[in-house]
């Protein structure tokens, strides 16, 4: 690992003052899960490393009129374990149950594997799916943004140097919301091959679909939903066939690239699976809820 | 037989220091003044140095020696398996990661500038990866020797009368890709040089291996190197002697200061040694009635860059001899430019089973008979000829004895194990799933295994044992410590052959100053063929104990006993003095203390030969809308003969169970089209089963007492890999009737092949995965 | 090269440490502290051989700066036992053969031991989840979880 100044600023505005004067050779670091490895590799090399798991006024999950609010120094476990988050939003405390192991879980923050952006990263998927928002901040202020539109690629985000990541907030789901996930993985528990997310809202007579959310992973350069998808699902009575046309047309929305791992058509192929068993397991969801 | 130590459960005597943090590994070590070792390794799969210049790195603070080809004596140094061969460091780089220089420094960060320093200029050559495409007279030669070997042939009989006797004449051919041992531990090796004295510290399976192949090479004497073997986190074949061990002997010399190299997880991964890839093809001939005619084996085994095997033949022509009147068993082995291949836990024997399994799957089909009835008709028992080493006397120029087995617990492995998944029930028939849900699909399967235990042309094994004078026991052998519980294994048999509580013995293992020879711990050795030199060493201190005790309880010393440390005279429990008592005791005669030391050279006869048997069966469930296979059950029926700690031995199985099972199921090497590096050296892109991915597998042991091994222990270890791939494609082929005869069958080829009906791998290229043409 | 000053307690015991800002958790036990017990097994964060308990919590110390420990509390391998009497999660893994060559070992008893601490009447399932995460190609996962339930009675005085 290279060598850099290590700072650990106490106050969020002690960490925003340091940001604002980055001349591009800083990096934040939360839980340093995926950072410290990317350092260990010498991918990452900065020349201040600015500690931020220090500063407890991020560390905060909490229920509002809205919904949750989730402070990005959060760590996996702690939402995993959340008894706010077991009722009403229990997709994510699933998610998190196959995020890495325990030990990674403990260290690493939600707002860490957000901002980390990895293609394969299962929080994007799910929070996109529930609608979710980040909100930054920096001395200039602050902004709040759809999760879908902070991912923008590769290891990629919105984020401006001079901003932290703040909190993430998770709307109330409409009433008949049932959401699901799913990753297929080689070896339990491991990153996603693929991955999907799908969020159904029933109208009121719990027959048609009032609204739906289909989120892939790991099959584009960032989260994608497979908006044309979607819209086959959309004011229509969901069964069987109508979730395998969904399914197929997902699967050709996706843009997965082959890896060591797997072939783009093989994970297209998954994604048909996916789509249809997910977006059943939503539903009936939907249907309790 | 009674037996107070024998087949109980003794904690591993080195427990508490494993579960404190105490035990040291290799990695642990740090001597006063020792220097950090890097390696300098090659980008290309193989080229020319022409020229190399070290001036800058050597300026570099803190940089204390270098050594490149210039360095190293010009001969090859050969590993005694064939596992290597080749200079520690030649002007020739054969694979992506092959040693091209070697920095010895003040800190890991110094060394690793160092080696951005180093200026190399190579001149490429055209390389070749690809098993096929090396054994073409045009293909670019990787071995100075060129690519193939001789090939290594066990035969007997006429195949050719035999496939005429034949009613069915069954071929087959499978492939296997690259496995890695994937142990735990990482690989460390200390050297330092005082005066002409050379003392290597390293975790290692091959102590006494290491010393004398490196006194030779180094034309030093074997009295004036000195190996300490300590513990290895795992091994399965990879903590052997190694290229990587020469380096820092090199370097410490040269820069007259202990050297530590210690491997990187990547660098255990792409450049040290890993499973062969490999082809293989049975012709099978049969009778009517299932009964075999004649089996033509060839085997064909891509070596790497410095892997030199000729014959891995371990047990598959011994397998099926029962009725088998004529045999042949070939074996080519071939140079790549890939990372060096070589033995790995269950070498030769799992990919070999896996297609002579497949061949009598396939035979049976055909016949309209079930795989237990086939395998119940065929396999050998004992009394049957083996002929495995063959090879070995005809090389070494030795008369053979004629050689038959021992023992087959065989029929009861399949037998048991049968009852124990409930065959009868779920057996449907070729091709038939048990079960149908949807697009889940379920069905059991099944497949044997043989390995040896030991090989007496290995070497004898010597062990020392000492009576100290408060009754405990000092047990010192040169074996491998590679987490198999041999420490505990052995100490079992001296406490029952002394008849001293267990807890009473310390081993001290594998330091080649103060321990007796040992052959390395391969072949699944210690408890079957190291066992013997332990009894008689035992027994040889017993006889001491018994002669002095003789005096004192007036009985000849045959009339004594020794049980649960009490030393008496047999018949008269009565007449007895504690053990610990009758070796304070002051001999009135000598008027000192008794010193009881008792050594003992010995191993297994030339024949009868140990071989130990395996049946596995799986119950699978395919999903066959994305080719992921899910084990359901799994139970594994051993013979190992005497099971001496049966939960070592059960740690021993479920490793390999997971071991085996992940090799078939996704466990591989992928290697670069154009370069062939290793691109997933490391835990997260090479997918290892672990605790939720297969479920406990059932563990039955036969127990068929072997008539030669200690205690008629067999081996167990290394076998327990072997039959996996086999029994799982055989279910998943029952599951849906697609056959997988290319290892491995990760979830995307199960399901490429479900749609096209055919087992194959449609990746391009040939060494990515193997794949069936 | 750059260090500060770090205040840290490992096993019961107050340090004053000065460390280079790179130093990661696990290489200030293994070689400043020589505290080897805590094992190093990959380069990828995922082999959890390196396990030490963080104010009570299973981490990874290869995926720490030291100085992010700072003011917290360490408990490794080594500060596990009381004096030469060993913990019962350790008399467990001894008695079952939760263990072969003991590489992975520290590790999953650390990890055990925050289970333990956090639930003391895990199911098999919970225990088979938390310990599957290490990597332990000796496969004693089955012993594993048996010493881990087994410890669990003990511990809870059954
Ligand atoms: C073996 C292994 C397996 C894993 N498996 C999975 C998996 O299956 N699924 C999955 O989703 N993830 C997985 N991960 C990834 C990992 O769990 C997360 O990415 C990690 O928790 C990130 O959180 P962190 O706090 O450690 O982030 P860090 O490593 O500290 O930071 C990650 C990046 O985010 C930036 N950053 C962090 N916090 C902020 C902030 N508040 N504001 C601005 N920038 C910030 C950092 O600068 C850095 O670029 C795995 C990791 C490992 C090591």
């Amino acid at each position: 690992m290279k060598n850099f100044e290590y700072l650990a600023p106490k106050t969020v505005k002690d960490a925003l003052t340091l940001l604002a004067g980055d001349q591009g050779d800083s990096k934040v670091i939360a839980g340093g899960q995926s950072l410290l490895l990317l350092m260990g590799h010498g991918l990452v090399t900065p020349k201040y490393l600015i500690d931020i798991k220090g500063i407890s006024s991020l560390n905060y999950l909490q229920k509002t009129q809205s919904g949750l609010e989730i402070g990005s120094l959060t760590t996996h476990r702690s939402v995993e374990t959340s008894p706010l988050i077991r009722n009403g939003f229990c997709v994510l405390a699933q998610m998190e149950g196959a995020l890495a192991s325990l030990e990674t879980r403990n260290w690493g923050t939600l707002g860490g594997n957000v901002c980390h952006a990895d293609p394969k990263g299962d929080v994007c998927p799910v929070l996109i799916a529930l609608g979710a928002k980040v909100k930054m901040i920096s001395l200039r202020g602050e902004r709040t943004m759809a999760v879908e539109d902070f991912s923008t690629g590769y290891f990629e985000t919105a984020l401006n140097p001079d901003e932290l990541l703040a909190e993430i907030q998770v709307p109330n789901p409409a009433p008949r919301t049932g959401t699901a996930y799913h990753k297929f993985t080689m070896i339990e528990g491991d990153y996603a091959i693929v991955s999907t997310t799908v969020s159904i809202t029933l109208d009121a007579s719990n027959e048609k679909c009032k609204d739906a959310r289909i989120v892939l992973g790991a099959v584009a350069p960032a989260p994608m939903r497979a908006k044309r998808a979607e819209k086959v699902l959309v004011g229509r009575e969901i069964k069987d066939s109508l979730l395998q046309e969904a399914a197929q047309i997902a699967s050709e929305e996706a843009e997965p690239v082959s890896d060591m791992h797997a072939s783009d058509e093989y994970k297209r192929e998954l994604v048909k699976v996916l789509v249809k068993r997910v977006g059943k397991e939503a539903l009936e969801k939907a249907g309790m809820a | 037989m009674e037996l107070s130590a024998i087949g109980k459960r003794v904690a591993l005597e080195d427990a508490y220091e494993k579960v404190t943090g105490k035990l040291k590994f290799a990695v642990d070590i740090s001597l006063p003044g020792m220097l950090h070792a890097k390696v300098l390794r090659s980008p290309y799969a193989h080229a020319k140095i022409v020229n190399i210049d070290t001036r800058k790195a050597e300026a570099l603070p803190g940089v204390r020696a270098i050594i490149t080809h210039k360095d190293v004596p010009k001969e090859e140094w050969m590993e005694l398996w064939l596992n290597y061969y080749g200079r520690v460091i030649d002007d020739r780089v054969r694979f992506v990661g092959d040693e091209v220089a070697a920095v010895a420094a003040t800190s890991i960060d110094v060394a690793e500038e160092a080696l951005s320093l180093i200026e190399v200029e190579y001149e490429e050559l055209p390389h070749v990866f690809d098993l096929e495409e090396a054994m073409k007279p045009d293909a670019p030669q990787v071995s100075p020797y060129g690519n193939v070997r001789e090939p290594t042939i066990v035969e007997w009989g006429d195949i050719e009368q035999g496939f005429k006797g034949a009613d069915l004449i069954v071929e087959h051919k499978t492939r296997a890709g690259s496995q890695q041992h994937a142990p735990v531990g990482l690989n460390a090796c200390i050297a330092t040089w005082e005066g002409d004295k050379l003392t290597i510290w390293t975790s290692a399976q091959s102590v006494f291996e290491i010393r004398d192949v490196m006194a030779r090479y180094l034309k030093m004497p074997m009295s004036k190197v000195r190996v300490i073997g300590l513990p290895t986190g795992g091994s399965f074949g990879l903590f052997w002697l190694n290229n990587f061990h020469f380096i820092p002997v090199f370097l410490a010399r040269k820069a007259g200061k202990p050297v530590k190299l210690e491997l990187t997880r990547e660098e255990i991964f792409s450049t040290v040694k890993r499973r062969e890839i490999c082809m293989t093809s049975v012709k099978l001939g049969v009778k009517r009635d299932g009964t075999f005619t004649a089996i033509h084996m060839k085997h064909y085994w891509e070596n790497g860059a410095y892997g030199f095997k000729t014959n891995p033949y371990e047990t598959m022509s011994d397998l099926w001899v029962r009725n088998l009147k004529h045999g042949k068993f070939e074996f080519h082995g071939v140079s790549t430019n890939l990372c060096t291949a070589g033995c790995m836990r269950g070498v030769g024997d799992l990919v070999q089973d896996f297609c002579m399994e497949q061949a009598i799957d396939k035979a049976a089909e055909k016949l309209g008979m079930g795989p237990l009835e086939i395998r119940l008709k065929n396999h050998s028992r004992a009394g049957d000829p083996q002929r495995a080493d063959v090879p070995f006397y005809q090389w070494a120029k030795l008369a053979r004895p004629e050689k038959t087995l021992s023992s087959s617990g065989m029929d009861k492995c399949i037998k048991e194990g049968a009852k124990a998944i409930g065959w009868q029930e779920k057996w449907k028939g070729w091709g038939q799933p048990t079960e149908v849900n949807g697009s889940k699909r379920r069905a059991i399967g099944m497949a044997v295994s043989s390995h040896c235990s030991g090989q007496r042309y290995l070497g004898t094994s010597s062990v020392t044992v000492k009576v100290n004078q408060d009754g405990s026991v000092n047990l010192f052998t040169g074996a491998g410590r590679m987490g198999q519980g041999m420490e505990t294994t052995q100490a079992q048999i001296v406490a029952e052959v002394l008849g001293v509580p267990v807890e009473s013995i310390k081993g001290t293992h594998g330091d080649t100053e103060v321990c007796p020879w040992s052959v390395a711990t391969v072949a699944s050795i210690n408890a079957h063929q190291t066992g013997v030199a332990t009894q008689a060493a035992a027994a040889e201190a017993k006889r001491q104990v018994c002669e002095l005790a003789s005096k004192e309880l007036g009985a000849k010393p045959e009339d004594i006993d020794i049980k649960k440390g009490v030393v008496f005279v047999k018949g008269h429990p009565k007449r007895s003095i504690p053990f610990a008592d009758l070796t304070a005791k002051i001999d009135p005669e000598t008027g000192t203390w008794p010193t009881i030391i008792a050594s003992a050279s010995k191993s297994i006869p030339h024949s009868p030969v140990a071989r130990f048997y395996m049946a596995h069966f799986a119950e699978v469930e395919v999903d066959t809308d994305t080719g992921k296979v899910k084990i359901l059950r799994y139970v594994a029926v051993h013979d190992s003969g005497r099971i001496i700690n049966p939960s070592i031995c059960e740690n021993q199985v479920v490793s390999g169970v997971l071991q085996g099972c992940g090799f078939a199921l996704g466990e591989r090497l992928v290697f670069d089209e154009n370069t062939g590096q290793i691109l997933n050296p490391n835990f997260t892109d090479y997918k290892i089963l672990k605790a939720l991915d297969v479920p406990d597998p059932e563990v039955i042991f036969v127990e068929e007492i072997d008539p030669v091994g200690t205690f008629g222990a067999k081996g167990i270890g290394e076998g327990t890999v072997c039959p996996c791939a086999a029994a799982l494609a055989q279910a998943i082929y029952n599951a849906t009737g697609v056959e997988f005869n290319a290892i491995p069958f990760t979830p995307e080829i199960v399901f490429r092949a479900l749609r096209s009906g055919v087992a194959k791998d449609a990746d391009e290229s040939r060494y990515h995965v193997a794949y069936l043409n | 090269m750059i260090t500060k000053d770090l205040s840290i307690t490992i096993n019961g015991k107050q340090y004053r440490l000065s460390v280079g800002a790179r130093t990661l958790l696990v290489d200030l036990l293994r070689n400043d502290l020589e505290l080897t017990g805590t094992k190093v097994a990959c380069d990828s964060g995922s082999c959890l051989a390196c396990t030490v308990l963080v104010d009570g919590k299973a981490v990874k110390s290869c995926s720490i700066l030291a100085l992010q420990v700072d003011g917290r509390s360490v408990l490794t391998i080594e500060g596990l036992a009381n004096g030469d009497k060993l913990h019962p999660i350790q008399e467990s893994f001894v008695k079952n053969h939760g263990l072969a060559c003991g590489y992975c070992t520290p590790g999953v008893i650390m990890s055990a031991k925050a289970l333990l601490d956090e639930n003391p009447s895990p199911t098999e399932d919970e225990v088979r989840h938390v310990i599957s995460d290490h990597l332990c190609r000796c496969g004693a996962y089955p012993k594993i979880v048996k010493s881990v339930l087994e410890a669990a009675e003990i511990m809870r005085g059954e």
